[in-house]
C-alpha cells in the first residue's frame, strides 16, 4: 500500500460523505488564492494533468473535462435544429464556451458569470480548457448575476441555454438559480425551438436527491426534460446532467439524425456520439425512482441546497 | 473524515488514495488463494474484501450482482448449465438461479472459509442460494478445476473473480490461456462472462488488456458498463462467445426470455439495454495487450 504518496508532497483531501474521503496527490501546486466569491486552486496530479479545486473541491481535470463538457452541453446544441444565439450561465473555466463555439452556426454566446476574478484566473492558467474560447469574436462574457441578466432580456431571443453553474450551498450566491422561477426565465428567455442543458449535481446512489429534485423542477417548466447520466472520472461518482427541450424530445432524436446533425455541422464528438446517444439518456433505474418519488419542486420560497 | 478507527485505503489510480472509513470487521480470512474480509462499512453497509479491494457493498451490490448474471443470462435462448467462477457473496448466484431455465449452478470458489462467512453474515446477499438444490459448490483453485473438468459443458460461465491488479493467483484467471480453457466448456452457443474491471478514463487499462485477450480467444467481445457509487468507478462486464452476440438481442427479446423465466431485475432492467453495450470512442479506440500466463496483467 503506498501511502503516503511516493509521487507527491502534497495530498488534498476531498470528503465525499463521512463514508468517504480522497487524497488527491498533488506533484505540483500552480496557482492558487480567493476571489471576491471562492477559493481556487489549480495543482498537478499524476494521471489528471492540471485539476481545478473550487473551495475544496474538484472541478475539473485535464484528463477528463471533455466528457462533463461534452455532456453538458452537445445533448441540448443538437437537439437544436440550427442553434445561433446561445448563453452560457457559469462555466469560468471557458470549456463550455469551448463547446458551444464548436457549432459553426454559432453567432453570438453570451458568458454570464458572477466571478470575473476566477475567468481571469482561467484565462491565464487553463488554456487547456478554453482553448482559445474567449478570444473568438463571437464570445461575449458578462460579468454579472445571471438571474438578473435573464430578467432583463427579450423574451424569445435566445436558442439555446447552457447552466454550468456550482452546486448552490447555503446563502451562496446560485441559490437562486436553481428554482422553478430561474427556469421559467430561461424558458422565456428561448425562442420556441429552444433547448437548455444544465449539470444537476451527483448522481450517486448516496446523494442523489438534489439531482432528482431538480429534475422535477426542471420538468415542472419545459415540455420535456431528460436526466443524462455519466461517470465523471474527476469526480469518482455518477454525475446527473439535464437536457431539456420547449417542443422537441430528447429521447425523440435518433441515432441517426444525431449523427447527421453532427456530420452537418463539422463537429467530432468524444462521449456524445451516436452509439452512445441512447447509453447517457438511459438514466439508471434508482434515479427514475427518485425522480417519481420527489414530492416538492424547488421554489425561491422552498429552493434546494446542496449538502453532500 | 470522521472518527473511525479502521480504513481501507485504496490506491484508487497513481493520482488518487482513497479512505473508507470501516466500523468493525464481522469476519476474515486468509488463504494461499487469496484473502477476504466482510465488513461493515460506515454509510455503506456491509462490504466485501476481496485482496485487499472492496469488491462489492450493500449500497449498490445489486446493481452489479445484476448486471454479472442478466446480460449474460438473457443473451442465451435456454440457459441450463451455469459455472460461477468465484463465489463472492453469492449475490451473483441467486441472479443466476432466479432464471428458471437454469438447472444447475456449479459454483467454483478457492477460498472456501469464504463461502461459510457469507453464508454466517451475507444472508441476504444470497438469500439461501448456496442450499439451492441445483447449486453445487466446489472448492478448488479455479485454473486447476477448469483444466480437469472433463466432459462437463456449459451454456453460460460467468467469472467474478477478485481483480488482477496485485498479481498472484487472481492475475492468472485473465490471460488467454484461462479464458480459452473457459471456453473449452462451453457448449455450442454457449457465452463467457467476466467483471473486467474499470470503465473510468483513469484506470481503464485492465478493462482494455482484458478485452484485446477475449478478442484473441472468441469471435464476438462486447463490453457491458454499469455506473456504480461505491467502487467510485464504473465497472465493465466483458461478454464473449464465438456463437451470440449480446449486443444484437433486442431489448424487446430480452424482456420476454426474462419475462417467461420469472426474472424481475430491480436495477438491471430490459429498460437498461438501450445502449448497454456501447463504448465511447475514447475507450473503444484503444487496444491493449494479449494476456497470458507468462506475462499477465500488471498495473
Amino acid at each position: 500500500m503506498a501511502w503516503p504518496p511516493k509521487n507527491a508532497d502534497t495530498v488534498l483531501l476531498e470528503t465525499h460523505t463521512d463514508a468517504l474521503t480522497a487524497a488527491f496527490h498533488a506533484e505540483q501546486m500552480l496557482v492558487w488564492g480567493q476571489t471576491q466569491w471562492q477559493r481556487y486552486s489549480v495543482a498537478r496530479v499524476p494521471g489528471f494533468g492540471k485539476v481545478l479545486f473550487l473551495d475544496g473541491k474538484t472541478q475539473s481535470a485535464e484528463l477528463d473535462e471533455f466528457v462533463y463538457h461534452e455532456a453538458l452541453v452537445q445533448p441540448a446544441m443538437m437537439l437544436h435544429p440550427n442553434p445561433r444565439r446561445v448563453l452560457i450561465c457559469g462555466g469560468g473555466e471557458g470549456a463550455t464556451l469551448r463547446e458551444v463555439l464548436r457549432h459553426r452556426s454559432v453567432e453570438k454566446a453570451y458568458q454570464i458569470d458572477i466571478d470575473g476574478e476566477l475567468i481571469e484566473v482561467a484565462k491565464e492558467h487553463l488554456g487547456e480548457w478554453h482553448q482559445g474560447a474567449y478570444a473568438d469574436p463571437r464570445a461575449e462574457v458578462v460579468i454579472t448575476d445571471a438571474r438578473g441578466y435573464l430578467e432583463s432580456i427579450e423574451p424569445g431571443s435566445l436558442d439555446v441555454v447552457i447552466s454550468d453553474l456550482p452546486d448552490p450551498m447555503e446563502d451562496g450566491p446560485a441559490t437562486k438559480l436553481f428554482t422553478r422561477e430561474f427556469f421559467a426565465l430561461v424558458a422565456r428567455a428561448l425562442g420556441e425551438d429552444g433547448t437548455f442543458g444544465m449539470q444537476a449535481g451527483s448522481a450517486a446512489l448516496t446523494h442523489a436527491d438534489f439531482f432528482t429534485r431538480i429534475t422535477r423542477t426542471v420538468g415542472d417548466v419545459f415540455a420535456y426534460t431528460r436526466p443524462c447520466v455519466t461517470h465523471v472520472a474527476t469526480y469518482m461518482e455518477p454525475w446527473g446532467f439535464l437536457v431539456a427541450g420547449k417542443n422537441a424530445d430528447p429521447l425523440k432524436l435518433t441515432a441517426e439524425e444525431l449523427g447527421r446533425r453532427q456530420a452537418a455541422r463539422g463537429l467530432v464528438p468524444r462521449i456524445y456520439t451516436p452509439e452512445m446517444h441512447a447509453s447517457l439518456l438511459t438514466a439508471p433505474e434508482y434515479i427514475l425512482e427518485a425522480i417519481a418519488a420527489v414530492t416538492s419542486v424547488a421554489t425561491d420560497a422552498n429552493p434546494v441546497l446542496w449538502t453532500a | 473524515m470522521r472518527n473511525a478507527t479502521l480504513y481501507i485505503a485504496e490506491p484508487l489510480t497513481e493520482g488518487v488514495t482513497t479512505f473508507f472509513a470501516v466500523e468493525r470487521v464481522l469476519a476474515a480470512g486468509a488463504t494461499a488463494a487469496g484473502n477476504h474480509q466482510i465488513i461493515e462499512l460506515l454509510g455503506f453497509g456491509r462490504g466485501l474484501v476481496l485482496n485487499g479491494r472492496l469488491h462489492r457493498c450493500d449500497l449498490d451490490r445489486v446493481l452489479h450482482q445484476e448486471a454479472l448474471a442478466h446480460p449474460a443470462l438473457a443473451a442465451h435462448p435456454h440457459p441450463r448449465r451455469v459455472l460461477l467462477l468465484g463465489a463472492a457473496g453469492g449475490g451473483v448466484l441467486k441472479n443466476i438461479l432466479a432464471h428458471r431455465s437454469v438447472e444447475r449452478v456449479v459454483v467454483v470458489e478457492p477460498q472456501g472459509a469464504l463461502v461459510e462467512h457469507a453464508r454466517a453474515h451475507l444472508a441476504d446477499w444470497h438469500d439461501g442460494a448456496f442450499d439451492d438444490a441445483r447449486t453445487r459448490l466446489v472448492k478448488s483453485d479455479v485454473r486447476a478445476w477448469l483444466a480437469d473438468a472433463g466432459e462437463a459443458r456449459f451454456d453460460v460461465i460467468i467469472a467474478d473473480l477478485p481483480a488482477p491488479l496485485d498479481g498472484g493467483v487472481a492475475a492468472g484467471c485473465y490471460t488467454r490461456e484461462a479464458f480459452a480453457a473457459a471456453r473449452a466448456l462451453l457448449a455450442p452457443g454457449g457465452l463467457f462472462a467476466v467483471a473486467a474491471g474499470s470503465a473510468a478514463l483513469t484506470r481503464p487499462g485492465q478493462l482494455v488488456d482484458c478485452r484485446t485477450t477475449l478478442e484473441a480467444v472468441f469471435k464476438t467481445v462486447r463490453i457491458a458498463t454499469v455506473l456504480l457509487t461505491s467502487t467510485l468507478e464504473p465497472r465493465a462486464i466483458a461478454l464473449a462467445s464465438d456463437d451470440l452476440d449480446p449486443a444484437t438481442v433486442p431489448a424487446s427479446v430480452v424482456a420476454e426470455r426474462l419475462a417467461e423465466r420469472h426474472v424481475q431485475p430491480i436495477a438491471c432492467t430490459a429498460r437498461m439495454y438501450s445502449g448497454l453495450f456501447a463504448q465511447p470512442a475514447w475507450l473503444a479506440e484503444r487496444t491493449g495487450r494479449i494476456l497470458t500466463d507468462d506475462a499477465p496483467f500488471q498495473r
